[in-house]
């Protein structure tokens, strides 16, 4: 390790990073070079990744919605990303214009961008953090500042849980953050798996370890226990187009299966 | 100009609404739009709504279409495959809303879609570079930033290193580099330093634990931090119980001896805790010295010495730093470091004192005394050194060569003569302790030497130890009882617990010479006689130390003291002298 422990993380923009690549896959340019190539060769092994990638979106989209509508006025975004399009702020304000937000990425640049994309908004704020330290995230001063963990949080992890791997505890992480949530708390969650995944899935794993986030494999059975005592909300763990479509639901750019997303809202009894 | 009818059907809300959903499967997948699917074909709907209204304006004017396209974008149905998709569609659809063929209205659809595309890769295009500027100058501002958080963490780690946990003080690290920054600098004239040691830490530390003495020194810590920003001195904590204040061109002495009180009044204020009021005191060192020349080290040295110094001097003192007294420690500090070499090379050397029997003036002993031949100073007196011995230990195996020596030396005397005198040496306590070690080393030598026992005697000085301690008791009988004669050394200068004395297996009082010192022939009260006495009553023989007139030796005769030893009867002298002496005394009785 070149840089001493107590350092910040660094900035690298030669070496391409999970939050760009997703960008990049929902047809946004917030990407270096360095990530584009990846996308090329990612899409050479995976195609469907973009309409992957807009699905969990839409998932994200669609949960969002239905919190504030269930009278959620807090988001807690872990691994946010680059704000590309929807932002979990902008679909929760069109609902209840008094939400309030907190982007948490590992990414020095999705962070700062976020910061730059939503500043002058209150109630909406950016910091880092490492879903790996939840105890960080959650007694950030800035998280404690707009989060009220006597009231009820939405607690979004989505598509993010992929990107941790097992030796780093992901079960005790997602633990530690549903103990800190009260009582009418949400879960919302979407996981990459490899349940009918037709693509060369170590391919996809060993391109992505070359990120700053090296990638888990995990099943749909393996994704429903980071639910924990969590009540699913219907329709329950399913494929990521499956929760709660749109109407009409006829022009969806793939196919539940292969989707290779799970995906779910709990809610904290 | 050709005059088209107006487009059938263009008012009829279902045919649009069919579009549109035709358009929004056909762009599905495409790019991802942030709205639910109905949202998504209310808007295509809007924008056929448009395009129809374009396609059949009079005079057709296909230019509005460029801002349709630049709009489809802004509402992120933007990528490459949406416009290819999308021309798909409207070139299919369009003609038939607008009540005309594809043939009879191909060339407006063509440049219709043609305005449609201008104004779409113009806004795509637009899209991506304020992209690429954003992330562009997200990047800098979180590299910015991580090299601020950076910073702020090698700040924060600095100044860990150069801080204090317990008090946050500056640390000696921090104190020393001030220091060393200011003696370069060269700015000041003078520099001070306040050498503050909190002596009642220890004792606190002792005896409440650790958790209360911290908290003495952090209640400590803070009141020298009040009192040195009032002044405008810089503060460090150097060491455990040790503070140190800076303190650059003083107002001469009288100042700093001001700061000093101030800093002993300030500290010396007992310490409140929840259950205990604890005393506090402090002392201090001083030391003023010019900037140039001037050596970090030496001033912390000097600095230390000092407070030792002021540390030795009692309770809540401070002490201006000596040089001359510094000569001196450090001089006696070398002299130490001499002592085991010189011990080793065999430097130290005896001279015999005569010990006389006042009755007939005969010698009837000598006392050893010991002399040190220093290779770089020359001869030195005992009491130079002997202290300096006995600190550091050396004193046992200094003790031993000499009793060697003397004994050598008595057997030689021995030889000599049919009187021979004995040879009276000196004993440590610390020899004494080592009561096994010197009985051993004692015998051990009398059979080596083959010397009669009772030509040896040990000279113990009066001490405070001997009544209370059975070991060195058991010591003396042991010694005693090898025949070996036993002297109580300096009697009447020190302690003197009458009572043991009954019972110590001595067989001389040697009285101090101050009492001969202090005796005048007028004088009317003089403890001689008593002290005589008191010899005489415990059995023992009465020896005077340090006559040196006859008016003393005829009194000391007159009140019936058996023996003296002093100038007036001889110096301390080369054992080459004692030996002619006791030849002329021999012929003299032949």
């Amino acid at each position: 390790m070149d840089r001493p422990e107590w350092a910040p993380p660094g900035i690298d923009v030669e070496r391409p990073s999970a939050a760009r690549l997703y960008d990049y896959f929902l047809g946004g340019s917030h990407n270096f070079a360095a990530d584009r190539a990846m996308a090329q060769q990612l899409l050479a092994t995976a195609p469907d990744i973009p309409l992957i990638a807009q699905a969990n979106r839409a998932f994200l989209r669609r949960a969002v919605h239905m919190l504030a509508e269930s009278g959620i006025r807090q988001f807690l975004d872990i691994g946010s990303g680059i704000p590309t399009l929807g932002n979990v702020h902008e679909v929760a304000r069109d609902v209840a214009p008094d939400a309030r937000v907190v982007y948490v990425d590992l990414d020095p640049v999705a962070v700062a961008h976020s910061a730059v994309l939503i500043k002058d908004q209150e109630g909406v704020v950016a910091i880092q953090g490492d879903v790996r330290k939840p105890g960080d995230i959650l007694h950030h001063p800035t998280t404690r500042e707009l989060i009220d963990f006597n009231q009820p949080v939405a607690l979004l992890v989505v598509a993010l849980l992929q990107f941790v791997r097992d030796e780093d505890d992901p079960a005790g992480i997602m633990a530690q953050l549903r103990d800190a949530l009260p009582s009418g708390s949400y879960l919302t969650l979407s996981h990459g798996v490899v349940d009918g995944w037709r693509h060369d899935r170590e391919m996809v794993k060993n391109l992505y370890n070359r990120t700053t986030t090296p990638a888990a494999s995990r099943t749909r059975a393996e994704v429903a226990p980071f639910f924990g005592d969590f009540e699913l909300v219907d329709p329950g763990l399913v494929w990521v187009t499956q929760w709660r479509p749109d109407q009409p639901s006829n022009i969806d750019g793939i196919k539940a299966a292969k989707s290779a997303v799970v995906a779910g809202v709990g809610r904290k009894p | 100009m050709i005059v088209e009818p107006p487009p059938r059907g263009f008012t009829d809300g279902t045919h649009i609404t069919r579009v549109a959903r035709a358009w929004a499967r056909a762009v599905a997948g495409a790019s991802y739009v942030p709205m639910a699917h109905v949202d998504i074909e209310l808007r295509l709907a809007g924008f056929t709504t448009r395009l129809l209204r374009v396609l059949t304006s009079q005079p057709f004017d296909p230019s509005p279409a460029t801002q349709i396209g630049v709009e489809l974008v802004e509402a992120h149905f933007a990528s490459p495959e949406t416009l290819g998709h999308t021309i798909n569609v409207l070139a299919d659809r369009l003609p038939p809303l607008a009540g005309t063929s594809l043939d009879s209205s191909g060339r407006r659809v063509m440049r219709l879609l043609s305005a449609l595309s201008v104004g779409y890769t113009r806004g795509l295009r637009e899209r991506t570079l304020d992209e690429q500027e954003s992330i562009r100058q997200a990047t800098v501002l979180a590299q910015l930033q991580t090299e601020h958080a950076l910073r702020e963490s090698q700040e924060a780690f600095r100044h860990a290193a150069v801080h204090d946990q317990l008090t946050g003080l500056p640390n000696r690290i921090f104190f020393e580099k001030q220091l060393a920054d200011l003696i370069e600098a060269g700015g000041a004239h003078n520099v001070a330093i306040c050498f503050i040691g909190i002596t009642s830490l220890q004792a606190i530390t002792d005896r409440f634990g650790h958790i209360l003495g911290d908290k003495a020194l952090t209640v400590t810590a803070d009141r020298l931090r009040t009192l040195a920003r009032s002044l405008g001195h810089p503060l460090a904590r150097f060491a455990g119980d040790q503070f140190v204040m800076l303190i650059e061109d003083p107002a001469g002495t009288p100042h700093l001896a001001g700061v000093a009180d101030q800093i002993i009044a300030t500290l010396s204020t007992p310490v409140h805790t929840d259950r205990h009021l604890l005393p506090m005191s402090a002392s201090i060192g001083l030391v003023d010295r010019p900037v140039a020349g001037m050596d970090a080290n030496d001033v912390m040295r000097a600095a230390a010495m000092t407070l030792q110094w002021a540390k030795a001097d009692g309770t809540n003192r401070w002490q201006l730093f000596d040089p001359a007294r510094s000569d001196r420690e450090i001089a006696k500090h070398a002299l130490a470091a001499d002592l085991a070499g010189g011990i080793d090379r065999d430097e130290f050397f005896l001279e015999y004192q005569p010990l006389v029997r006042l009755e007939d003036r005969a010698v009837i002993g000598v006392e050893a005394l010991v002399r040190w031949h220093h290779p770089r100073h020359g001869r030195l007196n005992p009491g130079r050194f002997i202290d300096l011995a006995e600190e550091s230990g050396q004193i046992v195996r200094l003790g031993g060569r000499l009793l060697d020596k003397a004994c050598r030396q008595a057997r030689e005397w021995a030889k000599l003569t049919d009187s021979p005198p004995y040879v009276s040496v000196n004993v440590a306590v610390q020899q004494l302790r080592d009561g096994a070690g010197l009985l051993r080393t004692v015998d051990n030598l009398l059979q080596e030497v083959g010397l009669a026992p009772e030509l040896l005697q040990l000279e113990i000085t009066e001490s405070a130890s001997i009544p209370d301690d059975p070991q060195l008791r058991r010591t003396l009988d042991d010694i005693a009882g090898l025949g070996v004669r036993l002297a109580l050394d300096d009697f009447g200068s020190g302690y003197s617990n009458l009572g043991y004395l009954q019972n110590l297996p001595v067989n001389q009082l040697k009285i101090d010479m101050q009492f001969v010192r202090d005796w005048k022939p007028s004088s009317t009260k003089s403890l001689l006689p008593s002290l005589v006495k008191l010899a005489h009553d415990l059995r023992l023989s009465a020896l005077a130390e340090g006559v040196e007139t006859s008016e003393q030796a005829e009194y000391l005769e007159s009140i019936g003291c058996d023996h003296v030893q002093g100038y007036y009867f001889g110096k301390p002298q080369a054992a080459s002298s004692i030996t002619s002496l006791l030849l002329e005394w021999s012929a003299e009785e032949i």
